[in-house]
């Protein structure tokens, strides 16, 4: 028994409520998900194929006549985000197939919702912490790149004619987290087994790539990466970066599509957490 | 704060429909401030009022108002002053029991600080010591319990919703939640409402109860009123064939129930024993015993639910 005699204290200070109602929601999402080691054990190792890029880089800045042998200009960013989209893709088959789905298996979203939390707070809050995860290999690494791209070879990066290469590498980082994250959430938000939503959203980004492939070498489908929001990023990416090169469909139809497959995502995302509001 | 004066929470006429099955129908009544029990069997309704209250159903027709809020129009204005206890589990994975309670309290709108400091006092209120600092998943269902009760405490909420609080506790562990309970319920301005299938738990705290049956709100009132006065139930015993007076009984009104060595006769208002000794010199029986039957919960309880049943298979 305590010392002292526990008794019912009011507490007579409530405050009313602030529109950021869903930060306390991203930071704990957050929190937890980096308690886990192998967490920043992959987040440390995606920072790695930031060293091939900066190596050219460097080489060039210091050895000048090998400059011809090394592709350093735009399309250098845009293949670094190439890579990165897949290890942002490792970032939350770990750290986001849980978000939702540990949620429902333990009654927490009860515990958001029957609380000044509301849907629209929950899944803001969710989506926050998966792209909190997948920027943090994305536009983090990719800025620091063109930071010592201009550092380090400011002829060639800081032109008027580029101006538009800081925007662009912000909005690629972006546009792939966010198609990572609501992938991510939609998996999450449609099971109770954090394993089960990390195979169901592995498969479902893969599986779609691989489909728009078989789809485009055996029926000359010109919409076909269309099908599949990593063909879209990639061609969204090379639209902004380079090579300049002939594709099956327009970047616009490609960035339409990405922004209609997020839309539907969350859409099921905001669908399911009403069911469990409504069923719980 | 808390409107003393009037009711915390009024419902007027509701209906909730979930697509075509009424789920509650034309449902009026009122929560004053105090302990309440809402009582009925499954598919009652009292789910679906809770929910409804809290602003995740929207009614169908009528209306309701907690704090002169409507939940429909604000729900999170509803929500942060309602303290609910689900019955189901309702945990964080990965977080402590003070992480957790915290964590409630910040999503109830109160500055991290003020949470933090609040959730160690509610936690010492439900006599949870050391263990705060474990992992809840890791909790046995008496803990888990005192946890769900500090989480819906954390923010003071000025009406407490309980749904099973007492589940899956031991004796001890009852016991020693419904001490915790009866103690919130007493201070003044905070209203409780305890959903529950445990008679004895509604009576021990409660001084109003709602009775719901198939979506209708069947009998509402003070207990006091409700289990007395003794003038309305009596325990009689009545010597040979008794159809007669029982036929005589229902006609005047009054209802009865057949016991294991006698009938236990329901007075309607305005009625009492002078009616049955009338009754039974008119018809020629015999009385051998009547005595003042103190009603208990459960017997209000199943008279509201089972008497016209009853009534109507025994005749």
């Amino acid at each position: 028994m305590p010392i002292y005699d526990a008794v019912y204290r009011r507490y007579q200070a409530r405050a009313p409520l602030h529109a950021w109602r869903f930060w306390p929601v991203a930071r704990e999402a957050l929190r937890q998900v980096l308690l886990r080691r192998m967490l920043i054990l992959l987040l440390v190792l995606s920072w790695l194929p930031l060293l091939y890029p900066v190596g050219q880089l460097f080489i060039v800045a210091r050895m000048p006549q090998l400059a011809p042998l090394l592709t350093v200009d735009a399309r250098l960013l845009g293949d670094f985000l190439s890579v990165q989209t897949y290890l942002g893709l490792l970032m939350l088959l770990f750290g986001g197939a849980g978000l939702i789905a540990n949620d429902l298996n333990s009654g927490g979203m009860l515990l958001y919702l029957s609380r000044a939390v509301s849907r629209r707070d929950y899944v803001m809050g969710k989506l926050a912490a998966a792209l909190a995860l997948t920027l943090s290999v994305t536009l983090a690494p990719s800025a620091l790149l063109y930071v010592l791209a201009v550092a380090f070879l400011p002829a060639r990066f800081l032109r008027w004619d580029l101006v538009w290469l800081a925007p662009a590498v912000s909005a690629q980082s972006l546009l792939i987290a966010l198609v990572l994250s609501v992938s991510a959430l939609v998996c999450s938000c449609l099971t109770r087994r954090a394993a089960i939503s990390g195979i169901a959203f592995f498969a479902l980004l893969m599986g779609l790539d691989l489909a728009q492939a078989l789809l485009s070498s055996s029926l000359r489908l010109d919409a076909a990466p269309l099908l599949s929001p990593l063909s879209s990023l990639r061609i969204v990416g090379r639209a902004l970066f380079g090579p300049a090169s002939a594709e099956p469909v327009h970047w616009i139809w490609a960035l339409l599509a990405l922004l209609l497959f997020a839309s539907a995502a969350l859409a099921i995302v905001r669908r399911r957490v009403r069911s469990v509001e409504v069923v719980a | 704060m808390t409107n003393a004066a009037g009711p915390l929470v009024t419902f007027h006429d509701l209906s909730v429909n979930y697509g075509d099955a009424k789920a509650l129908s034309s449902v009026s009544g009122s929560f004053p401030a105090g302990a309440i029990g809402l009582l009925g069997p499954n598919g009652a309704g009292k789910t679906t009022l809770l929910k409804t209250l809290m602003g995740f159903l929207a009614p169908h027709s009528g209306r309701v108002s907690a704090f002169e809020l409507d939940p429909v129009v604000n729900p999170l204005g509803v929500r942060q002053r309602i303290g609910y206890l689900p019955e189901g589990d309702c945990q964080l994975m990965g977080f402590t029991a003070a992480e957790q309670v915290a964590f409630a309290g910040e999503l109830s709108g109160m500055p991290r600080g003020d949470a933090i400091s609040r959730a160690h006092e509610v936690l010492d209120y439900v006599a949870l010591g050391e263990a705060r600092y474990r992992r809840v998943e890791t909790f046995s269902t008496g803990m888990k319990q005192r946890v769900k009760l500090a989480m819906a405490l954390v923010h003071d909420p000025d009406l407490l919703l309980l749904d099973e609080p007492t589940n899956g506790l031991d004796p001890k562990g009852r016991d020693e939640m419904l001490v915790l309970i009866r103690n919130v319920a007493a201070r003044p301005g905070v209203g409780l409402v305890l959903s529950s299938h445990l008679l004895h738990d509604v009576e021990s705290i409660c001084d109003h109860v709602i009775v719901l049956n198939q979506g209708h709100v069947v009998l509402a009132g003070p207990l006091g009123e409700l289990t007395g006065p003794p003038r309305r139930a009596f325990d009689v015993r009545v010597k040979g064939d008794a159809t007669a007076l029982l036929t005589d009984l229902k006609d005047e009104g009054c209802a009865w129930t057949q016991g294991e060595d006698g009938y236990r006769v329901f007075f309607a208002e305005a009625q009492g024993p002078e009616l049955l000794f009338r009754l039974a010199r008119d018809c020629g029986a015999q009385l051998r015993h009547v005595r003042p039957a103190l009603e208990t919960l459960e017997d209000v309880f199943l008279r509201a639910l089972c008497v016209t049943s009853e009534v109507g298979k025994a005749t």
